[in-house]
């Protein structure tokens, strides 16, 4: 029996089991397209659709779909979601397709996608199905957008490509690099595990 | 019955006098020779960049290190010396500062502190700084009119950029490899340290007379210098013999970093395989990255990346080389053997039963499995194909005119083009039959409204520094001069390398005609010849290989070109030529 | 038609442009599979066998079914990538039954690793030929087990040391990894 109410359904994918920081789920993208906030806001949203739609056409059809060949066929309707994405993308803002690449098709291996059909769209009404990938969908915003700000405030100074320090700031370029990706990760990981035991600390004083 | 001459007490009985806080400040003493010439050398400003260093070491101890006594010990003040001998005198003490801190942090603490970190922390803390900053630390400041004063912009203010010395001297390394009159500075002077350098890397004789106190201490394993020099001196002198490069075997001890890491760095205690045969892999693993690095590498060295590699290498190594024990398995893997009742031989670590039996389920239908995968991926390529319909066109349109905007770029005065694909040896306008346009290499010839043939336009790509360079590139075969070049697609390094194309000026040499095959030579080193391109400071190797791929790509396509290029197809002229 | 040499194709997938220190793919494996060796070796391997049928799979797709529907590119690449997996699977089971407990789940979950998928789809945007869409296949299988077993052996020795308990797990191996990226820098240039 499913014991959670929907406006937990949604908030849950937010923070408490985001999935980039919490279930570690969708790294590649995660580290590939954050050297900069737009990229990042353009990869969520990229991944936001797909999930969504997925959840809600995995959802209406839970009841046809054979358990034997689920993941093909949630694979399958992702697949589709993805190419829609990525068609739509090219053709109405061509710029930002070339700036991610082929990071845009990678949309359909990340498991934070396929991971939301298998443990909830496949058991659940498609309005809380929906919630659900809203959710993660935000989460996964969240979490690529820290990551993006963080690595281009620092890599380059600008924020959205608007220059806040003025010209003489010297950018650490290291952060636009892929080592400056892991790094950055890395230290909002341990951040968080900080406050996270601090919280536990204080809890128990 | 008292006093006892019979003392019970638990062992160990024998105590050596050595603690890890005496053999850290035996480093320290040993290193003073070298602190004190790189002040001699590099003025007072080389004293207070070693000190940022320290600095932001033991600041970073203090705050998070979890081990009491751990900054009395001296381990946090070798860390700092060590990065701080590794920078370029005139480097902003901000800078130095924040790398001793991050070297500490995610180099030591974060491993758990002192023994039990991977890689050598001050070098992680200059790789970081390498990769953060690759301007400023690749800037050597000439030697200033006085030795009191201070060289480059050291009190530069934090997280500001430092204002950049006009006059910079390059370094034995940096001569020999980028130079365009590439000289071998003398051994002597390498030796005794009059060159320039970083703060720690100009005496080989001061390095290695701290190294010979320190192994005669026993504070420092001599199979690994030695090794390191030993391969080092091997490989380069193998290369130099086979004429694939520049450097002199005793060129390449004595110069860069290598006295510096090898002695100090890589001897690492913590961060060094434990057995001696371990240690000459170790030395032979790091003496052959350093030579391929320096020789073929995009910077001009390679210490530190090759000992933060082997550091990587060094679990592995420790588990390969080591010993055996008295009484374990023998290494010729002849375990015991398990085996299960069915026969099948398990790993002593898995006895896991073979017998658990699944339940029988209720069998679908293979083809109700069949026909809804079927079903799914046609109402799938349904969908897309749709879709499809509606963005081809759009998004063919705007390659399209991208194509067009780059050729009318590379070919100015062009008002149209036309695309040749290479059939054979000749250039078409189509294709063969049934052929895949991307089969097939092209070009594509511009001609102005009178149906002139204003140029030809190539594009190519190959490996810059980062990744593959494309670029497109206009070409008069009449005059044989170039028209013009756009960089299409490029990787390289932000700040540095990007300049291809973000540095107008650097662009801007394409198109005033010089005459292929082209030659980069360092800016302000030409001699004014007309196949010259000034390479972009700092990013040579990127500048080399634009150069590369247009002299390339003329080599390929000259043969072809040269048979003639087709004129304008009729219908293509304006019609206003025609009348 | 691309026009970079196999050797550079080679050199730069497997240590210049690593696939996992560098583009960040296959990052589920770099990151959970293992503080042992030996697995980390074997799923590497595996890894290199399923790129090179890819590689195959993607070329003999791109050549001869998908010029007319290249929409459908990224539905097909996934159904070859996920029925390839299952046959890799299925023959590990019978060949090394051992092997396979070892793996675990991350045999399955190779057709979502993006390393995998990624080789097809940057082979494609590269356009390389036959030939060099394998040796970019062996090269990218390469580092990627180069990688894997790195970081395996590196996590082997930090297991026993007493990393602060806010680093312990992903946040250490992340470190790690970022360290690895910088050290790989050397390379650059090289080619």
């Amino acid at each position: 029996m499913r014991t959670t109410t929907p406006s937990q359904d949604f908030i849950r994918g937010i923070w408490i089991e985001n999935p980039v920081l919490v279930q570690m789920l969708g790294l590649c993208p995660a580290l590939a397209v954050t050297n900069s906030v737009k990229n990042a806001l353009a990869m969520s949203a990229a991944t936001f659709f797909v999930i969504c739609c997925s959840s809600v056409l995995i959802s209406s059809c839970k009841r046809l779909i054979p358990t034997e060949v689920r993941i093909a066929a949630y694979i399958l309707v992702i697949a589709s979601f993805v190419t829609l994405a990525d068609m739509l993308l090219q053709a109405y803002s061509p710029v930002q397709h070339k700036e991610l690449g082929a990071f845009i098709a990678l949309i359909v291996v990340n498991c934070m996608i396929l991971g939301r059909q298998e443990a909830f769209s496949a058991k659940n009404t498609v309005l809380r199905s929906l919630l659900d990938a809203a959710g993660t969908g935000i989460g996964f915003t969240i979490a690529l957008v820290m990551l993006g700000g963080f690595r281009e405030i620092l890599g380059t100074g600008t924020f959205l490509e608007i220059p806040l320090f003025g010209a003489n700031f010297e950018p650490w370029v290291v952060m636009v690099l892929p080592a400056g990706g892991f790094l950055t990760l890395g230290f909002i990981l341990l951040a968080m595990g900080f406050f996270e035991a601090r919280k536990i600390a204080k809890k128990s004083s | 019955m008292t006093d006892s001459i019979v003392r019970v007490t638990a062992s160990p009985h024998l105590r050596s006098t050595e603690s890890t806080t005496k053999i850290m400040w035996s480093v320290v003493i040993s290193l003073l020779p070298v602190v004190a010439s790189s002040v001699f050398f590099f003025g007072p400003g080389a004293l207070f960049i070693l000190l940022a260093c320290c600095a932001g070491c033991l600041l970073a101890e203090r705050c998070f290190g979890s081990r009491p006594g751990s900054i009395a010990d001296g381990s946090a003040m070798i860390t700092g010396l060590l990065l701080g001998l590794t920078l370029p005198p005139g480097f902003p003490l901000w800078m130095a500062f924040l790398g001793g801190a991050f070297g500490m942090v995610f180099g030591k603490i974060i491993f758990g502190g002192l023994g039990q970190n991977i890689f050598n922390p001050s070098l992680v803390g200059r790789a970081f700084l390498q990769a953060a900053f690759p301007v400023a630390i690749t800037t050597w400041p000439a030697k200033p009119e006085h030795w009191s004063m201070f060289q480059g912009d050291i009190f530069a203010v934090p997280l500001f950029s430092p204002a950049m010395d006009a006059v910079t001297e390059a370094t034995p390394l940096g001569n020999l490899k980028f130079g365009d009159d590439p000289i071998v500075t003398p051994i002597f002077d390498l030796f005794f340290g009059t060159t320039g350098g970083s703060l720690g890397e100009t005496s080989a004789l001061l390095l290695l007379l701290g190294g010979l106190y320190l192994a005669l201490r026993g504070h420092l394993n001599w199979h690994i210098p030695v090794s390191i020099f030993v391969s080092v001196f091997l490989f380069s002198g193998l290369f130099f013999t086979l004429g694939i490069s520049p450097f002199p075997p005793l060129f390449m001890l004595f110069s860069g970093g290598l006295m510096l890491g090898a002695i100090y760095m890589a001897t690492d205690m913590v961060t060094s395989p434990v057995t001696n045969r371990g240690c000459w892999i170790f030395g032979f693993g790091i003496g052959l990255l350093v030579t391929l690095i320096r020789i073929w590498g995009g910077l001009p060295e390679g210490v530190m990346y090759a000992i933060l590699l082997m550091n990587a290498m060094v679990p592995f190594i420790d588990r390969a080389t080591q010993p055996q024990l008295f009484g374990s398995t023998p290494k010729d893997g002849s375990k015991k053997e398990v085996r299960a009742p069915t026969g099948e031989v398990l790993s002593d670590e898995f006895p896991v039963p073979v017998s658990v039996q699944v339940p029988e389920r209720e069998e679908v239908s293979t083809f109700k499995l069949i026909a809804t995968l079927a079903l799914t991926g046609a109402l799938a390529g349904l969908l897309i194909a749709l879709v499809d319909q509606h963005t081809r066109p759009v998004i063919d349109k705007y390659r399209a005119e991208q194509l067009q905007k780059a050729v009318y770029e590379v070919l100015p005065g062009t008002a149209s083009y036309t695309t040749y694909y290479r059939v054979g040896e000749v250039l078409s306008p189509t294709l063969p039959e049934a052929a895949t346009a991307s089969e097939y290499k092209r070009v594509h010839i511009g001609y102005d409204v009178a149906g002139q043939i204003k140029g030809v336009a190539i594009e190519r790509g190959e490996p810059g520094f980062q990744d593959v360079i494309q670029l497109i590139f206009g070409y008069d075969p009449q005059t044989a001069t170039l028209l013009g070049m756009k960089v299409l697609e490029s990787k390289e390094t932000p700040g540095l390398g990007d300049k291809i194309f973000k540095d107008q000026a650097f662009v801007d040499q394409f198109f005033t005609g010089p005459r292929p095959p082209l030659a980069a030579v360092k800016a302000g080193a030409g001699k004014g010849r007309a196949n010259e391109i000034d390479a972009i400071t700092g990013a040579t190797i990127s500048s080399e290989a634009v150069v590369d791929i247009i002299n390339h790509a003329l080599q390929e396509w000259m043969p072809v070109l040269d048979r003639g290029i087709p004129r304008a197809p009729l219908d293509s002229l304006d019609e206003e030529a025609k009348r | 038609m691309n026009d970079q040499t196999l050797f550079s194709i080679f050199f730069s997938a497997m240590i210049v442009n690593n696939f996992t220190l560098a583009l960040f793919l296959g990052l589920c494996p770099f990151m959970g599979v293992s503080a042992r060796v030996e697995t980390a070796l074997r799923m590497g391997l595996a890894n290199i066998f399923v790129l090179v049928l890819t590689s195959l799979s993607a070329w003999f797709l791109n050549t001869f079914v998908l010029e007319s529907f290249p929409f459908l590119r990224i539905i097909s690449f996934i159904i070859v990538v996920a029925s390839l997996v299952q046959i890799v699977e299925m023959v590990v089971k019978k060949l090394s039954p051992t092997l396979f407990r070892q793996l675990g789940i991350y045999l399955p979950l190779m057709t979502t690793n993006c390393a995998i998928f990624g080789l097809a789809i940057f082979q494609t945007n590269r356009g390389y030929g036959f030939l060099q869409g394998l040796i970019f296949a062996i090269g990218a299988g390469l580092g990627l087990t180069l990688a894997l077993v790195l970081m395996a052996s590196i996590r082997e020795t930090t297991e026993l040391s007493s990393v602060p308990a806010l680093a312990k797990g992903t946040g250490l191996t992340l470190i790690i990894a970022g360290i690895l990226s910088l050290s790989f820098m050397g390379f650059a240039g090289m080619l």
